[in-house]
């Protein structure tokens, strides 16, 4: 697996799974020479984790949204 | 060898438009180009202008430091018309200056600096997934408390000040609100509400005493490890995480400092002039240059136009100064690149150079020689850039060390307040006069230079923390403070150059606090693309 700057992530990706009651996100990375995933948080319901989900995402990748001048 | 030429836009994540361009050879950063990219004018504005003006337009200069920019709007008329200030209003001032940084230390570490932390280049490393649950954009668990609570401070200004931002109850000769002992209480009461539920409990994992203890980088290595509340406080991750990552390693700027200094002990400037200034300040003014430490003279100031859309080359005292904007195309034809002017400082034995201004700028002045009694005298942050020099993470460092040092000035500032005492008094309107007004915005120095005459404003001139950060070469060629910060950093990913916005976000730019400012692209581009301000 590759280490932070020495290998830039190709892409990002988060997934909702289930987990004993509760409902876990997950951060997917992908590298060139391999994949990395890591637990981020939990949620009670899978509308809040699905809402982190996206904003975990969107930080990870720096997605370019929301008013430059806001 | 691969040279690579970026160009990015916008890097500053508060408002307003910072374009950098970089010259990339083997994944490191070799020249850069900040570019200021939108014209503001707010000297043009107030030509001609009644002298107070300046109390109503500055404060809209930024929306996120307009406090800052009134408080050294009317100490700069205090100066020009010699006013009396009654040691109330000093205090009352100094409360609410500061409350406007507490309010933005966290908001900008949260909303601003930490989501970069989240970046999907760090995931190899150890704690991302922790610096994710924290940090990550609204839901974050350090994020939304972090956010949240960083209005509070600014309640404070309210209470006083009428309304935050941009309020004008600073006039000369006092402030315009006599507050009552509800006032203070109420003041009181929500500061430790800040200190207990942000400053201790997440910030720190400890007392803002305890963390006041340390004097040198191994006293705070030290406290990292000292317990568990420490090590897991926000505090004691960012800086294991900013070690594991390596942003203690780049991003060290030019190494030269300036602070103009800010918040008066109230019996020392009952009548403001320039030559009783720097006597007379709790946060204390300064020049570390080369390795030591000057008076700061505000004589010393100038601000260059030769690679900047203004009519002309070569630097004037802001007392002189001029604004007379040109085409930029113009300007690109004369190698001018930039809306914001150069300030620059003419250090004795080394000349006009550029100085970084914001909270490490700050650390360094503190920690110089010759500090009265009643003055900041600090030695963490000359201990730590001697050490281990400076950088990212020592400028964000220095940034926060400022929260529990300015909630316990704030602490002592509302409880020296005399409710039975006057808040003002009026002043004589002098036809002629100048003044030089300066503090300390969360971002770094910030200052007035008004010229009046016949009731009017001649001439008034702006200089702001982003512009000594942003400006661009000077008529020597020698680049600005963040051009220097950026050369020299490792660039992971072209297609993702977190670690430009490391060390752009580390300043704090806030392209609205630059007076002049403009959008644009410069120089030939072999690549394009925007990296947010807003997640």
């Amino acid at each position: 697996m590759a280490e932070g700057h020495t290998e830039p992530a190709l892409g990002v990706e988060t997934v909702v799974v289930t987990d004993s009651g509760q409902w876990a996100v997950e951060l997917v990375v992908l590298y060139r020479d391999g994949v990395v995933r890591r637990r981020i948080d939990t949620y009670p319901t899978k509308a809040r984790a699905e809402i982190a989900a996206r904003m975990i995402k969107r930080g990870a990748e720096r997605e370019t949204r929301g008013p430059v001048n806001g | 060898m691969t040279a690579v030429d970026l160009f990015v836009s916008p890097l500053g994540r508060v408002e307003g438009d910072l374009d950098v361009r970089v010259t990339i050879e083997d994944g490191v950063v070799t020249s850069a180009w900040t570019e200021a990219a939108m014209f503001r004018g707010f000297e043009i504005i107030l030509q001609g202008k009644d002298p107070q003006a300046g109390l109503i337009v500055c404060p809209r200069i930024c929306g996120i430091c307009g406090g800052s920019h009134l408080y050294k709007s009317a100490y700069a008329l205090d100066v020009a018309w010699k006013t009396h200030m009654p040691p109330n209003a000093t205090l009352v001032r100094n409360i609410c200056q500061a409350a406007e940084t507490l309010q933005s230390i966290p908001r900008y570490f949260y909303a601003l600096f930490a989501i970069d932390l989240t970046n999907k280049n760090y995931a190899g490393f150890p704690n991302y997934d922790e610096a994710v649950r924290r940090f990550a954009p609204y839901v974050g668990t350090s994020y939304q408390p972090g956010v949240v609570l960083s209005a509070k401070p600014v309640e404070i200004y309210a209470i006083f000040g009428g309304q935050w931002p941009h309020s004008s109850f600073m006039v000369p000769g006092g402030v315009m609100g006599a507050p009552t002992l509800s006032d203070v209480t109420r003041s009181i009461a929500i500061l430790e509400h800040w200190k207990d539920n942000w400053l201790e409990k997440q910030w720190l994992g400890c007392s803002v005493d305890r963390w006041l203890e340390n004097k040198t980088w191994e006293d705070v290595l030290a406290w990292v490890n000292e317990n568990e509340s420490q090590y897991n406080s926000d505090c004691g991750f960012f800086i294991r995480y900013c070690m594991e990552v390596g942003l203690d390693k780049y991003g060290g700027g030019v190494g030269n400092y300036l602070a103009t200094g800010t918040y008066f002990e109230p019996s020392l400037y009952e009548n403001p002039t320039i030559d009783g200034r720097n006597a007379a300040l709790i946060g204390r003014a300064g020049i570390y240059a080369d390795g030591k430490w000057f008076d700061f003279d505000q004589s010393r100031v100038r601000e260059d136009v030769t690679h900047s859309f203004y009519e002309g080359t070569g630097a004037l005292h802001p007392f002189d100064g001029e604004t007379r904007p040109i085409d930029p195309e113009v300007g690109r034809k004369q190698g001018k690149y930039s809306w914001a002017k150069s300030p620059r400082y003419d250090v004795p034995g080394l000349g006009h150079v550029p100085l970084e201004a914001g909270p490490l700028a700050r650390r360094m002045a503190a920690g110089g020689p010759n500090a009265a009694s009643h003055q900041d005298n600090d030695p963490l942050f000359v201990d730590i850039v001697n050490k281990i020099g400076p950088s990212v993470m020592v400028r964000q460092l220095a940034r926060m060390h400022e929260a529990p040092k300015y909630y316990k000035w704030v602490r002592s500032w509302l409880d020296q307040i005399d409710l039975h005492e006057s808040f003002y008094t009026k002043p004589i309107e002098h036809a002629e006069g100048r003044g030089f007004g300066a503090t300390e915005a969360a971002r770094g120095a910030l200052a007035d230079w008004i010229v009046i005459e016949d009731n009017k404003i001649k001439n008034y001139q702006v200089i702001t923390p982003t512009a000594w950060n942003i400006g661009p070469r000077d008529g020597a060629a020698a680049v600005g403070p963040i051009e220097k910060a950026l050369i020299g950093s490792p660039i992971a990913d072209q297609e993702d150059p977190v670690e430009l916005g490391h060390v752009a976000r580390s300043f704090d730019s806030c392209l609205v606090c630059t007076v002049h400012a403009y959008d644009g692209k410069t120089g030939r581009e072999l690549s394009k693309f925007v990296i947010n301000g807003m997640v």
